[in-house]
């Protein structure tokens, strides 16, 4: 196969170069070169053949002037051996120069093909010569007769072998030449002598052995072209296709044969003076016999000439035929190339058109051919791929379909945890109850559903505030947030005030509802409880900060006062509470972790140096204004950076009044430091 | 798997100190997809050893799922009484000294290395 390939490799290279209709030139070029010289050859070979034909014909068309030449000459001799006649002899001589002007006009027509014009020239001569010759001398004038009819014998026979007669490829036509240029004109040569002969025995009335000898030589010989002529017209009666040459010439033939064998026949006695009867009945037959070889000749000639043209017409067909043949077989090769050609242009452009539909999308069904070639192969492939297109694209439909209805889901139980989580945050209108204390709050969710959680809940003159941070966000996450907000105030509105068993309860609801939940989820959770400027804060969550006059930050850690809430079962231990003394004007700040680890674009956390910055900035305004700030300052430091994680805040700020005015004055030297349960760190910034 | 890249964060075991280094920040969004990490670490303890380091040095971020990752593999290991697990930290990455202490608290055995 490789071999294979390396053979036709420049033709295949070619071959890829030419458009389809320079491909079928080249190859039609190539097969018509030797098509055209076969069709030339064989054209040429026919005509030939025709040409060959058609210069018999022309020898035909001389030999019958000829033959009437011939036969007046001869009649011409012997009219002028009898005195008698002389008459007889001025009109022969008349119809002789006729013949011999209607012969020229042959001559010159056809002479430089047939090459007679020098024979024809000395007959001519010799015609004038005996015109010319007195009568005084019949035996000299005789002689020259002999001459003239023997040259316009040499003169036929030059016709017949110039004209291509005597090599007629035929048998019917062969034995018709046969009769017409040499035995025919033989037998009517031997018939003029006998004549001759006869006469002068009649005229001399003298009747020689010789003669008669010379008479029975002539008789011989004229049995033998006899036989010789019955047999040849048998063939060329017999292999005649055209069947033309037995109805119209075996009558005349059998007429002359039968008259011949009667006079050869006829015995002659060698004895001297026996009849001169006898000679006068041979010179009439033989007077008779001539007659009717003229006029066997006359049809034979015609006959001949029929078969000729029947040759001719023949081979004209044959051209005809071949040429009508070649025509129909190039016009099939060209419809069919041109049909081959748009069928592939067909396949090709519905290919394109296709592929521009597949291009646009809009490829609905695979494309339809009748092709069985090579060509539907590629079709068959491209179908193939158009099917795989158009499945793959339902596919990637159905998924996004999919994505799309899964993303409605979410977004819809975003919505309502959402919905749940922002219900349940304290209203503004609680928090502006509340007598002591200024509160706000702030949340911004990294997604829709938070894990983030705040509250502030007034129940009996005491404020309990919350803040924390459940793992992870989503649905699970918040709806644990809602579980401890729940939890927060079922306690509370059960009046208990230990913080270890608060956060213990709490904990051992949440952790087997979480383990209820198979949830991977805990959280932080720190609980400040206020009461008439006592602050007592538990469970472990980021630092609280705590804001002095004159913007002293304390910072309270509570990682020793509690344990994530969910995590472990038995957080008791672990569990503490710390009391922090708010005087009127200080505050308080509570935040997650999304505030201290929010990141500005080149990914440096906030930090809590930061948060404590903008709270000494700012101690002395509103809650609410010292929380703005810091939320301005957070969205300044992430500029266009992703908010990634939630963001909770909860400032709060002891209320100046008129007995808080007088309880800065009795406690706030001695109860600067706060009061705890546990071993509490906390640091003065 | 001994090794785990993600986008800002580099997490594998070096055999030749059985210690796991953790480096850059992880912020994964939920415990699920902490799943390789976590399958890391049991590969590594699952193995027959004594003792496993826990390099915390240049994690500079773990969010709380993260931290939630951890309290659980800790859980789950603190009853194997022959381990003895090493954490080295770093007092100045926030997110640590409240986390592991609370790892402490639920695995006392576990040794805490500031460095």
């Amino acid at each position: 196969m490789k071999q294979l390939q390396k053979v036709f490799r420049p033709a295949i290279t070619l071959m890829n170069r030419l458009k389809y209709p320079q491909k079928f030139t080249l190859i039609s070029s190539i097969f018509v070169l030797p098509l055209s010289l076969v069709m030339y050859l064989l054209i040429s070979e026919i005509q030939s053949r025709n040409d060959f034909a058609e210069k018999e014909k022309i020898g035909n068309t001389y030999l019958r002037p000829l033959r009437q030449l011939w036969s007046d000459v001869s009649l011409a001799q012997i009219t002028n051996n009898d005195q008698a006649k002389q008459n007889e002899l001025k009109e022969l001589k008349a119809r002789i120069n006729n013949q011999m002007q209607s012969l020229e006009d042959v001559d010159k027509k056809y002479g430089n093909i047939l090459l007679t014009t020098t024979k024809f020239s000395s007959i001519k001569e010799k015609w004038r010569q005996i015109e010319n010759q007195s009568n005084d001398n019949i035996e000299e004038k005789n002689q020259t007769y002999n001459t003239l009819r023997q040259e316009i014998d040499e003169l036929r026979n030059k016709v017949g072998d110039q004209s291509n007669l005597i090599l007629d490829p035929d048998i019917d036509s062969y034995y018709l030449m046969d009769a017409t240029l040499l035995k025919l004109p033989e037998m009517q040569y031997i018939l003029t002598d006998i004549q001759l002969i006869t006469q002068k025995s009649i005229l001399t009335k003298q009747d020689t052995v010789e003669s008669r000898i010379k008479l029975i030589k002539y008789l011989a010989k004229l049995e033998g072209y006899n036989s010789e002529l019955k047999k040849n017209m048998q063939n060329a009666f017999k292999f005649n296709p055209a069947g033309n040459t037995r109805p119209k010439l075996e009558k005349f033939l059998n007429e002359y044969t039968n008259k011949i064998d009667l006079l050869i026949d006829t015995t002659i006695p060698l004895t001297e003076n026996s009849s001169t009867l006898s000679s006068q009945v041979f010179y009439t037959a033989a007077a008779d016999n001539l007659k009717l070889s003229y006029i066997l000749w006359d049809k034979a000639i015609v006959e001949l000439d029929v078969l000729l043209q029947n040759r001719i017409n023949g081979f004209v067909q044959r051209q005809l035929l071949l040429c009508a043949f070649v025509s129909i077989i190039l016009i099939l090769v060209l419809y069919l190339y041109i049909a081959f050609y748009l069928g592939v242009r067909q396949t090709v452009s519905s290919l394109s058109a296709a592929s521009k539909q597949m291009i646009n999308g809009t490829v609905t069904e695979s494309i339809i051919l009748e092709n069985r070639d090579e060509l539907a192969e590629v079709v068959k492939s491209f179908n193939d791929i158009a099917l795989a297109l158009v499945k793959a694209n339902k596919e990637v439909n159905l998924l996004n379909q999919c994505l799309t209805d899964e993303n409605i889901r979410m977004g819809a139980e975003l919505e309502v945890t959402s919905k749940l989580q922002k219900m349940i945050l304290p209203p503004k209108h609680e928090l502006e109850q509340i007598p002591d204390l200024e509160i706000a709050g702030f949340m911004l969710s990294a997604t829709e559903v938070g894990g983030d959680y705040y509250d502030v809940i007034y129940h009996n003159g005491k404020v309990k505030i919350g803040i924390g941070d459940v793992t992870g966000h989503g649905l699970e996450s918040g709806v644990l947030m809602i579980m401890v907000q729940t939890a927060v105030r079922t306690l509370l509105e059960h009046n208990e005030t230990d913080p270890k068993k608060f956060l213990d309860t709490l904990n051992r609801t949440i952790y087997q509802n979480v383990q209820r939940m198979n949830s991977d989820k805990n959280m932080t959770l720190c609980l400040l409880d206020y009461e008439n400027g006592k602050v007592r804060v538990s469970g472990q969550h980021e630092e609280m900060l705590v804001v002095r006059r004159g913007g002293l930050v304390q910072r309270v850690d509570t990682v020793d006062l509690g344990f994530p809430i969910g995590l472990e079962e038995e957080i008791s231990d672990f569990i503490g509470y710390a009391d922090i003394q708010l005087y009127p004007n200080d505050v308080v700040v509570l935040y997650t972790d999304g505030v201290t680890e929010a990141e500005n674009p080149e990914g440096e956390l906030y930090g809590i140096a930061r948060l404590t910055e903008i709270i000494k900035e700012n101690w002395q305004h509103s809650a609410h204004d010292i929380k703005q700030s810091i939320v301005d300052d957070l969205y300044e430091y992430m500029g266009q950076g992703k908010l990634l994680d939630d963001i909770t805040l909860v400032v709060l700020k002891r209320k100046q009044s008129e007995s808080s005015n007088k309880l800065i004055k009795d406690d706030v030297d001695q109860n600067l430091e706060p009061e705890t349960s546990a071993k509490l760190t906390h640091t003065l910034v | 798997m001994l090794k785990i890249q993600g986008d800002n964060y580099h997490v594998w075991y070096e055999e030749t100190n059985k210690t796991v280094h953790f480096e850059g920040t992880l912020r994964l969004r939920t415990v699920a997809e902490y799943s390789p990490i976590i399958q890391l670490l049991s590969n590594v303890v699952n193995n027959p050893t004594n003792l496993v380091d826990l390099n915390f040095k240049s994690l500079y971020a773990l969010n709380s799922s993260g931290i939630s990752m951890l309290s659980k593999f800790v859980i789950d290991i603190r009853d194997k009484s022959k381990l003895q697990v090493i954490i080295k930290a770093s007092n100045n990455i926030n997110w640590q000294p409240k986390a592991l202490k609370n790892l402490q608290r639920l695995m006392p055995n576990l040794i805490l290395k500031y460095e």
